[in-house]
């Protein structure tokens, strides 16, 4: 029993100075979740009027999360796509485009961004839900094999749907004040920890290398 | 036939951008960087017509800050392997820029602007600290070492880096004494010289991570 004790003790330490090893896509979903999380819980004190909101802000925000994935990853609203110079520039326009909105908020670019943004979800929620169900390493392959790939399609799947209707729900000024629509926020927010959790756990399974800090050896 | 032919250098705009990480967060910092110096002179010389979000800008920064923490262990300079305490780090910082974002809370906002200055003085010192100083100290106790060649590219760096952190160091200063540079330089000596360091800064970023690209290419 002491044993286990010392053992325990002795582990503790070394699994909080081990490397964890978050690819990027672990760590742009941790970010994005946290996002979303956070600004459900802040919506339930700015409906209830205790808290000032900048709309333009939090469009731009999500425009410039966008030009982070576009960036990095070669991920668009539109889908996955080889990242060319062409797809990065776009990049570096909606980062452009969302900083200007962040700094000036009201200003002649807000309503572009504030469309752009709902867009960029609705849109980007479509095209992620019907590769997921179209793919050939997708649903149908995944859910066969079961264990934790069964559980990032569950994820995913998920996910995509709550981003399709923060999307179109963004577009309906009814929905989009209404108290309710904090927590579907909060959900969807929540649903980004949980696609974390299950690409890290694919990684750790299938894709070790993802797992190691970018430049280290 | 394809194999035949020597491949072509594709310069297209449709070529693969193969952009490292680290660059490509260099790429999005720099233009980040020039943005601000140029909404700076915005706000400046519209007469008052517009006025900077200073919550929004601190949470941007914060939030990129923490993206470097957390996919590159990369904090005040140092490279850091990615514990849980270091990505713990970087958490906070995502979300107390998040929060600064979407709500302008006035103690966010300040825990904000004291962290972004405090970082940048620490990069800025540190990297003095540790190429300029513990170097020194190095060749008095120990013999010269012999000379090794060095590729231009990263001489170039070399030239650079040093002066983007002094800027580095006065960013940090201004955002944690934003009386102290007016007093030095006058208000228009500020209003038009800030702006512009910022943008030398951010310029210096992308040649930076320009520079990052070719070698990665070289290598």
């Amino acid at each position: 029993m002491n044993n286990e004790h010392t053992q325990q003790d002795q582990t503790a330490p070394t699994k909080q100075r081990a490397e964890v090893g978050l690819s990027i896509e672990v760590v742009l979903l941790l970010v994005v979740g946290l996002f979303f999380f956070l600004l459900g819980l802040l919506l339930i004190g700015i409906y209830a009027g205790s808290l000032p909101y900048t709309q333009d802000s939090t469009a731009g925000f999500i425009l410039v999360l966008a030009s982070l994935y576009t960036i990095t990853m070669g991920k668009t609203p539109l889908g996955d796509v080889r990242r060319s110079w062409f797809v990065v520039i776009i990049g570096i326009i909606l980062a452009v485009l969302g900083t200007l909105s962040i700094f000036f908020p009201g200003g002649a670019l807000s309503v572009l961004a504030r469309i752009l943004a709902a867009l960029v979800l609705a849109i980007g929620g479509i095209v992620s839900l019907v590769q997921l169900f179209t793919s050939e390493e997708g649903v149908k392959i995944w859910m066969k094999v079961g264990g934790t790939l069964r559980q990032l399609t569950i994820a995913l799947g998920v996910m995509f749907v709550l981003e399709i209707i923060v999307g179109v729900g963004s577009f309906v000024p009814v929905i989009a004040t209404n108290p309710l629509w904090a927590l579907v926020v909060v959900i969807f927010g929540a649903s980004f920890f949980y696609a974390a959790s299950c690409v890290q756990k694919v990684n750790r399974q299938y894709r070790p290398e993802e797992t190691k800090t970018p430049g280290s050896e | 036939m394809t194999s035949e032919n020597p491949p072509s250098k594709d310069e297209s705009l449709f070529r693969e951008a193969s952009i490292p990480l680290a660059s490509a967060f260099q790429l999005f910092q720099g233009v980040l960087i020039v943005i601000i110096g140029i909404a700076v002179y915005g706000t400046v010389f519209s007469g008052g017509g517009l006025s900077l979000n200073s919550s929004g800008q601190g949470g941007l920064m914060l939030v990129i800050t923490s993206l470097n923490v957390l996919a590159l262990g990369s904090i005040v300079g140092l490279q850091l392997r990615r514990t849980w305490i270091v990505i713990i780090v970087g958490i906070v910082f995502a979300a107390l820029g998040i929060i600064a974002l979407i709500s302008p809370i006035g103690v966010v906002a300040g825990v904000n602007t004291l962290l972004i200055g405090l970082s940048n003085i620490i990069t800025g010192v540190l990297f003095f600290a540790l190429n300029l100083v513990v170097p020194a100290m190095r060749r008095t106790s120990s013999p010269r070492a012999e000379p090794v060649a060095v590729h231009p590219l990263v001489k170039r760096l070399a030239l650079i880096v040093p002066v983007v952190m002094i800027v580095t160091i006065v960013f940090g200063l201004s955002m944690l004494a934003p009386t102290l540079l007016p007093s030095l330089l006058g208000l228009v000596g500020y209003a038009l010289l800030f702006p512009l360091i910022l943008i030398i800064m951010g310029l210096l970023i992308l040649y930076m991570a320009y520079i990052g690209l070719k070698l990665q290419q070289l290598s």
